[in-house]
């Protein structure tokens, strides 16, 4: 049996020939061809296939395609491009949050939608919501504090900085790095 | 009750790969536009080499790093290499390509020496510029002398090179020299075990690595860090065969059936589960590798394991014999104790 | 090498030169890959630790509306390979040796039905006993898991070494006898360690495409794209040239990705199928299938002087294999070379030993051979600090390698660093003697 869900993807009205037991990862990876939802675990359980529905960060591979019809469902393609990145993702350049980068777009869609929610959040609920994804790489030290650098950059665009400054300022933070310090450096 | 304990442990780890040839090769490539192609077989997984070659390539040619584009892991498309393993991509990868970059160097500075009417023996690299040390009025861009050599003088400039790390195969009794170089590794760790429930926490983790020179210490701190993380999995929870593994024997409460799924049933770590980490790297002088570089991925996740138990020894005084240390062990060997 | 006093790029941290194409999620890894005509491909695992394959009937999956291609051992042109020796099957062949073998393959038009056609090949088996714990494999009564290769490979479960013929690789320095007569203390203890999975979170997946009648690409996540060829063209009986095996983007391997996974099974049904196909693992096949960290057993004995200085350790150390050699052989090398650890012992001994059993096969993974031998030697290391009542970082200190020392292997030490990273982390914790 074939239907046909629509529904927002990026902002735009998309259509979609489904069956009933297709879930949004399908949906997303196998029809619309969408790259940054990855496919691993298909349980719930690692976050890589994050999108936010309507405002909220959910792991695509978990919900039927059918319960999506007239949602509005974000990737990571929405976010910023290279020469406009959102904070989040220049933040998680230059701190070094990704090294496979497989687990990235996951991370930044669950941060970005807890944020809009929470925008001054303390480390520990960070930590929790971004408890779902999951990285081997990182050890996650580098992406939580990528978030904290992308939280204080908003801030800083809010409160009247130019950009200019702001980048100025999350360079204050990669100034830890200098190979000066490095013979035997702590951070 | 909650006890607190700290261990420290320290390892070594060989670079390269043990008695066998296990060579790297590369192309280097100048473009007339002073951009250039670098091509080896290593693959980058992650762990950052294709990043960490091009910044090589950068300083060798003193082109900008934005300028140098890495190509890898292809077996039609790119030279011979061994494997991402072994800890041997950094140290190999970056002979090869430093190799195959002063055979560009070669070809430029014979372009460079042809138009500035001198010898190439008296011109060298400078930050972009190829420059007569003895008469600063004459100087070239780079990215000129390779349009120059390319378009003028007939000769592209590239460069193969190709690096053997040394090793004598080991004899029968285990006499040799198996790798090329090693490098080092140390944990310490803070740790709290529940003597009611047997659940051991790390609360603070210090990891430091001799990775010889730190060529790009953010992705040096990333292999710390994440190491880490590896060996506290292992150390208190992620086992294929639960209950499979004794010091002394097999348990009796071993069922090969009962094998995790699912990334739930096996439980790697989260960021709920990250302790406090703290990283140093410190910097030794490897005389072989390129720019005195080492290795830094692999033996990040060797020692915190041990350190760990020998921190449970130190808050409750009983040695685990036999990885993870799980609730369940922790609370029988406590019991036996108090027996 | 290549040294300069001043450096512009080397020595700074720089992000990845891929970073802003993974944070805007343009990074192409092969889960993201698609081409034109690729079938999906389903495995079939075996749900058997030890078992006689006594049928394995297909008929009803081929005859499944949208099946292209499927494959048991006898559609693998060459089906037996490995690293140091040939003992792995690309399908189960007569028996299965673990749970999680691949035994059969179906390549289809969509991903649900080769799932439906993987469901409908019917693998009738014989169970054998099965033998989990290497120290218990290599008893006379054990069962024999590769019955087939006796002698020169096998003896019973131990493997043999292919360098020496004997049963198990060896380091003789000093002499160790002498050594314990001159110690003031000895310890002995055994130690275990379990199988870890290195799980990236991209699990194994393999694109195969015929390239005409005669080649064949492979797009997989392998970390080992040269070495790996040569295997891959033996399996399909193709020259080395005209197989190319590209690796993208690779979302994470520690090793496991080392050795072949899904790439022979994939290669071999687009040869089938004459289409390309792609087979891409869920976790759940993933964590049967691919290789974990090998479990290890060690017995130990270790003297010391009153002053802490090492005169003689002993080691035994047994590998569990798995059920098949894969990269065991060699993991074992680096246990029996450099085990005892960073410390001048004088005279020492290691004996050790691999051995198969029905667990899923050992394979690479981080920090190769070496995290396991370091956890006994340092736990030991501890231990003798406790008898001696001496701080464990002093115990250390006082007996690491420092430049011009010499390995157990003879090797000469040079930019030793173990010092300066013990330092580095008591300093950061504030590690105080204890003694």
């Amino acid at each position: 049996m074939k239907l046909t869900i629509r529904f927002k993807l990026n902002g735009k009205a998309v259509s979609a020939a489904i069956t009933p037991e297709m879930t949004l990862l399908t949906v997303l990876k196998d029809v619309m061809l969408v790259n940054s939802v990855k496919r691993a675990c298909v349980s719930g359980e690692c976050g890589a296939c994050t999108v936010i529905v309507d405002g909220k960060a959910m792991n695509a591979c978990l919900i039927l395609a059918m319960t999506i019809e007239d949602k509005n469902v974000e990737t990571l393609e929405n976010l910023g491009a290279p020469d406009r990145l959102h904070p989040l993702q220049k933040a998680f350049v230059e701190m070094g949050a990704s090294q496979c980068g497989f687990c990235t777009p996951g991370f930044i869609m669950a941060a970005k939608a807890f944020l809009d929610e929470n925008p001054d959040p303390t480390e520990e609920q960070i930590r929790v919501a971004l408890s779902g994804n999951l990285c081997r790489c990182t050890g996650y030290v580098k992406p939580v504090k990528a978030v904290q650098q992308a939280i204080q950059e908003m801030k800083d665009i809010e409160s009247g900085l130019t950009p200019v400054q702001a980048i100025q300022g999350a360079a204050r933070i990669m100034q830890g790095h200098s190979a000066e310090e490095l013979n035997i450096q702590i951070h | 009750m909650k006890k607190q304990g700290r261990g420290i442990a320290g390892c070594m780890y060989s670079l390269t790969v043990m008695n066998a040839p296990n060579p790297c090769s590369a192309y280097v490539q100048m473009r007339e536009d002073g951009s250039v192609n670098v091509q080896t077989g290593a693959c980058d997984i992650g762990q950052g080499s294709n990043t960490v070659l091009a910044m090589m390539v950068a300083e060798s040619l003193t082109v900008p790093f934005e300028k140098v584009s890495v190509y890898s892991a292809d077996t039609s498309a790119t030279p011979y290499d061994f494997g991402t393993l072994s800890s041997r991509v950094t140290y190999t990868g970056g002979r090869a390509v430093l190799a195959a970059c002063e055979q560009v160097k070669g070809v430029l500075l014979e372009a460079a020496a042809k138009q500035l009417k001198t010898r190439p023996d008296r011109l060298s690299f400078k930050a972009g510029m190829i420059v007569d040390k003895y008469d600063a009025q004459k100087q070239l861009p780079v990215a000129a002398a390779a349009a120059i050599s390319q378009f003028v003088h007939r000769k592209l400039p590239m460069g193969m090179g190709e690096f053997y790390p040394f090793n004598v195969p080991v004899d029968a009794q285990g006499h040799g020299e198996p790798a090329d170089s090693y490098y080092y590794h140390a944990t310490a760790v803070d740790v709290e075990v529940d003597t009611d429930t047997g659940v051991v926490e790390v609360k603070k983790l210090y990891t430091a690595v001799d990775c010889g020179k730190a060529l790009n210490p953010m992705i040096v701190e990333g292999q710390l860090e994440g190491g880490a993380m590896q060996a506290v999995g292992w150390a208190l929870r992620e086992d294929m065969y639960p209950y499979g593994t004794g010091a002394e024997a097999e348990s009796p409460d071993f069922n090969p059936n009962f094998r995790p799924i699912n990334i739930s049933d096996y439980a790697i770590a989260t960021t709920l589960d990250t302790p406090e980490i703290h990283g140093a790297i410190v910097e030794t002088h490897e005389g072989e590798g390129p720019f005195g570089a080492k290795a830094a991925g692999e033996i990040c996740a060797n020692s915190a394991a041990p350190a760990i138990v020998n921190a449970i020894h130190d808050a409750v005084g009983i040695w685990i014999s036999d990885l993870p240390a799980t609730p369940e062990k922790v609370l029988k060997l406590l019991r036996d104790q108090q027996s | 090498m290549y040294e300069k006093e001043t450096y512009d790029v080397i020595g700074k941290s720089r992000p990845r030169v891929d970073a802003v194409k993974q944070v805007t999620g343009q990074v192409q890894y092969l889960g993201d890959m698609h081409v034109k005509d690729m079938l999906y491909a389903k495995a079939v695992l075996s749900t058997e630790h030890h078992a006689r394959i006594l049928s394995i009937d297909t008929a009803e999956a081929e005859k499944l509306p949208g099946v292209h291609a499927v494959v048991t051992a006898k559609d693998v042109p060459h089906n037996l390979i490995g690293i140091t020796l040939d003992d792995t099957p690309v399908l189960a062949e007569g028996k299965v040796r673990y749970k999680g073998e691949m035994v059969a393959a179906v390549a289809a038009e969509t991903y649900d039905i080769a799932c439906r056609a993987a469901k409908l090949i019917k693998v009738v088996y014989e169970r054998l006993p099965a033998v989990f714990d290497p120290r218990e494999a290599m008893k006379a009564d054990a069962p024999v898991i590769h019955d087939e290769m006796q002698g020169k490979d096998y003896k019973g479960n131990i493997h043999v070494v292919p360098a020496t013929g004997e049963l198990c690789q060896k380091l003789r320095h000093g002499d160790v006898e002498e050594g314990f007569k001159q110690s003031d203390i000895i310890i002995e203890h055994k130690f275990a360690t379990c199988p870890q999975k290195p799980l990236p979170i991209e699990n194994f997946c393999t694109l195969a495409a015929p390239d005409g009648n005669d080649g064949m690409t492979i797009w997989s996540t392998q970390q080992c794209v040269f070495g790996n060829a040569g295997h891959l063209a033996k399996v399909i009986q193709m020259p080395l040239s005209k197989v190319r095996v590209i690796c993208p983007a690779m979302g994470g391997g520690f090793g496991e990705k080392n050795q072949l996974g899904t790439e022979p099974v994939t290669a071999v049904l687009a040869l089938k199928a004459r289409r390309p196909v792609k087979l891409e693992l869920t976790t759940e096949e993933s964590l049967q299938f691919t290789g974990t960290k090998h479990p290890m057993y060690f017995t130990y004995k270790l003297g010391a002087k009153k002053d802490g200085t090492l005169v003689a350790m002993k080691r035994e150390c047994i590998t569990g294999a798995g059920a098949y050699r894969s990269v065991a052989m060699l993991i074992t090398m680096k246990v029996t070379y450099w085990g005892a650890g960073p410390y001048n012992i004088p005279n020492q001994h290691a004996d050790c030993y691999v051995v198969a059993t029905n667990k899923q096969i050992g394979s690479a993974f981080r920090g190769f051979g070496m995290a396991q031998p370091t956890f006994a030697t340092e736990v030991m290391m501890d231990m003798l600090a406790e008898k001696l009542n001496m701080d464990p970082l002093e115990l250390r200190k006082k007996n690491i390698y420092r430049d011009g020392d010499h390995m157990a292997t003879g090797q000469a030490v040079r930019a030793a660093g173990i010092e300066l990273v013990l330092d580095a982390v008591a300093a950061m914790a504030g590690w105080e003697k204890t003694s």
